[in-house]
């Protein structure tokens, strides 16, 4: 439990019940003294006192982990890291505080900055848009030679007084002509402008980071879809003569996604021109799925997808179906703010659900712990891919039944980070790049294997993180690679339970001392530093005051 | 005997202002509507010094002027281009390809003027004397 907000949250509970410490510590049965030291964040709410929390005051654990608010903390943390606040540096104990006190006014500040954020974004990709748009180039290269042709008359007239009557109304006529043009040229481009020429400049990133911040505000679990899920799969267990295997076989889905749900399933010839397949996996926020058509029912796949991806889109397609009141609700839960995102959003939510179906919750978890998290074990076990399993394993956060918690990171490989979510209590970063120390930047020079790393940050927090790459299948030689690295990591207090772990809790490996990313990170003299920091060596000392030096920095 | 002076351009109101300038600056002046017509012109009469659009249809205007100082007959010929663009890349390039000036439109008459007249009236650089006919 984290104790730096939960000093100030049992204050503000107190003083709204108009309580002194002295009955508080009654009701609660420990000692006055106690109290005082948990309000001034010395103490801890141990598994008992939190029960009797909730059983006095009504007032569940959750509520006071303070864990929204830590999530709320980082995010400020990393926005007032933007250079825009570089005169106004608070220091971590005051933003601590801030939070405590007044989120809402914490949260309206961050969608001011989000929104500063996109103007900003699309800003900048309007601007190259104008430098390098076909359209516009020849616009401006029209407006340059009619203005040129005006400039040079009208100089001719100016300059050469003896010019033949003819010849200067000549001129002069060639002058209206131009003028004329310059109009409709200027009209021309404001009509382009107006009418949104500019085409797709505006940044998409807004509506994927808003889907991801929904998923983390539900911890990435749905319990609504693994019901769905599990009853789905009784279903299609029904289905079979040998109901103990081949119960999400790609035959078997298929029968089921034609006979119940009235999907068309094509499969794309060998050889055929296809676009680009975008196998979204799992539950992370990704593109919508191409490949379905929601109104035509029609599921369209390409031949190069693996068997394993074939399946995940398959029951996709199958919860966009026949779910679709279901994703419709919980995306209203999520008050998106846009069309795309709601869109998006959906889409990930399908994704869940196929993980689920894919990877039943409990006989997963069960697995996962037996195999000690061995990812490639998993993925033999459940017949799936890498990248699914990774993101079935950060959804296992059903309360009173959680796995391993972890946080998750896809990048491509010029470093966009393009899936994101954390229960570990790595706050990763949402606008700047990745700390090139992560042994996520490094997967791609072994593309396929597994590395792993032991990190520290500069708070003292260590984290146990594996990366691998993969890359997107092709449909033949000619289609480009796409190549992504996945980072799955895990606060190192749980090193223990993961095969990856093994030799390396007994101090043989020394944790490497890494950052989130350059500007938040105090490290001045690391050799790897792409930006400066913004946090200062003062700073930096307080900080790791705050963290009650539970870790010491090495 | 005057200076004579090509002028390539495809837009005719252009064509139109640079004769009508070189003309009463007193060279003779002819004229090419792409790069295709400039070097076929330039194959019966080499010019004193070409004024060069870059936009031009067809072949470009980078591209007759790399045509131009490849083929040792025009070493003495002065190439001037002019570009709406106004990217220092393009200035760069045109200067890279061997032309002597650069000028962006929409420019200024007396100082299209002036700059012929200086280019004319020094032997081009590098190959030393100036061209005559």
């Amino acid at each position: 439990m984290r104790r730096i907000f939960l000093g100030h949250k049992v204050r503000q509970l107190r003083r709204g019940l108009g309580l002194t410490q002295v009955k508080m510590a009654k009701d609660l049965e420990i000692s006055a003294s106690y109290l005082n030291l948990i309000e001034h964040n010395r103490r801890s709410i141990t598994g008992d006192l939190a029960e009797r929390f909730a059983e006095v005051y009504g007032i569940d654990v959750e509520t006071l982990s303070g864990r929204r608010e830590a999530r709320l903390r980082d995010h400020l943390q990393e926005v007032l890291g933007d250079e825009l606040f570089a005169a106004y540096r608070l220091r971590r104990g005051e933003i601590d505080e801030l939070v405590a006190r007044d989120p809402q006014f914490c949260l309206a500040f961050l969608g001011v900055y989000g929104a500063y954020r996109k103007g900003r974004d699309e800003l900048r990709v309007l601007s190259e848009h104008l430098t390098n748009d076909p359209a516009l180039v020849d616009s401006h290269h029209k407006l340059l030679t009619t203005l040129t042709s005006l400039r040079s008359f009208a100089e001719i007239m100016r300059d050469n007084t003896d010019l033949a009557d003819v010849k200067r109304s000549e001129f002069a006529d060639i002058m209206v002509e131009e003028s004329q043009n310059l109009t409709d040229q200027i009209r021309e481009l404001f009509r382009f402008i107006g009418e949104g020429g500019l085409g797709p400049a505006s940044a998409a990133e807004l509506p994927r980071d808003e889907v991801m911040d929904a998923i983390q505000a539900s911890n990435n679990f749905f319990e609504r879809l693994e019901n769905r899920a599990s009853r789905f799969r009784d279903e299609l267990r029904a289905h079979l003569a040998d109901p103990r295997n081949g119960a999400v076989s790609y035959e078997n889905l298929c029968a089921v996604a034609e006979s119940q749900c009235g999907i068309r399933v094509t499969l794309s010839e060998v050889g055929a021109v296809t676009p680009p397949a975008d196998p979204t996996e799992a539950s992370g926020p990704a593109a919508p799925n191409p490949h379905f058509d929601r109104r035509g029912k029609r599921l369209h796949l390409d031949c190069s997808l693996p068997t394993a991806s074939r399946r995940f889109l398959m029951l996709k397609a199958i919860c966009e179906a026949r779910f679709a009141t279901d994703l419709d609700a919980l995306a209203q839960e999520a008050e998106l703010s846009s069309d795309r995102a709601v869109e998006l959003y959906r889409s990930s939510l399908a994704g869940y659900f196929a993980g689920a179906v894919m990877m039943p919750y409990e006989d997963f978890l069960n697995a996962a712990e037996t195999l000690r998290y061995d990812l490639e074990a998993l993925q033999h076990l459940f017949n799936a891919s890498f990248e699914q399993v990774c993101l079935r394993l950060t959804t296992l956060q059903r309360p009173g039944l959680e796995g391993v918690p972890f946080h998750f990171l896809r990048s491509d490989i010029a470093g966009n980070v393009d899936k994101r979510f954390s229960a570990s209590g790595l706050a990763l970063p949402r606008y700047g790049g990745i700390c090139p120390l992560w042994n996520l930047h490094e997967a791609f020079l072994q593309p396929g294997r597994i590395l792993r790393q032991v990190v520290e940050m500069p708070e003292g927090a260590r984290y146990l993180q594996i990366a691998r790459t993969f890359a997107k299948p092709k449909s033949s030689y000619g289609d480009p690679d796409r190549f992504f690295s996945i980072a799955l990591g895990c606060d190192f207090s749980f090193a223990h339970k993961l095969v990856y772990g093994d030799r390396m809790d007994q101090g043989a490996a020394q944790p490497l001392p890494v950052g989130i990313e350059c500007r938040r990170c105090p490290r001045e003299n690391c050799g790897h530093r792409a930006h400066p920091s913004v946090i200062s060596f003062a700073e930096a000392a307080l900080a790791q005051g705050d963290s009650g030096a539970a870790v010491t920095l090495s | 005997m005057p200076y004579s002076i090509l002028v390539v351009e495809d837009e005719p109101h252009i064509i139109e202002s640079l004769s009508f300038l070189m003309k009463r600056a007193g060279y003779k002046v002819r004229i090419a509507r792409d790069g295709d017509a400039a070097l076929r012109t330039m194959e019966s009469e080499t010019p004193d010094l070409v004024l060069l659009d870059v936009m031009l249809p067809r072949r470009d205007g980078l591209e007759v002027c790399r045509e131009i100082r490849g083929d040792d007959r025009w070493r003495d010929v002065r190439v001037i281009m002019l570009t709406a663009r106004g990217r220092d890349l393009d200035r760069r390039k045109g200067l890279e390809m061997g032309a002597d000036d650069y000028i962006l439109k929409p420019f200024s008459t007396t100082e299209i003027v002036e700059r012929v007249a200086t280019l004319l009236d020094q032997p081009r650089k590098p190959h030393g004397e100036g061209a005559s006919e």
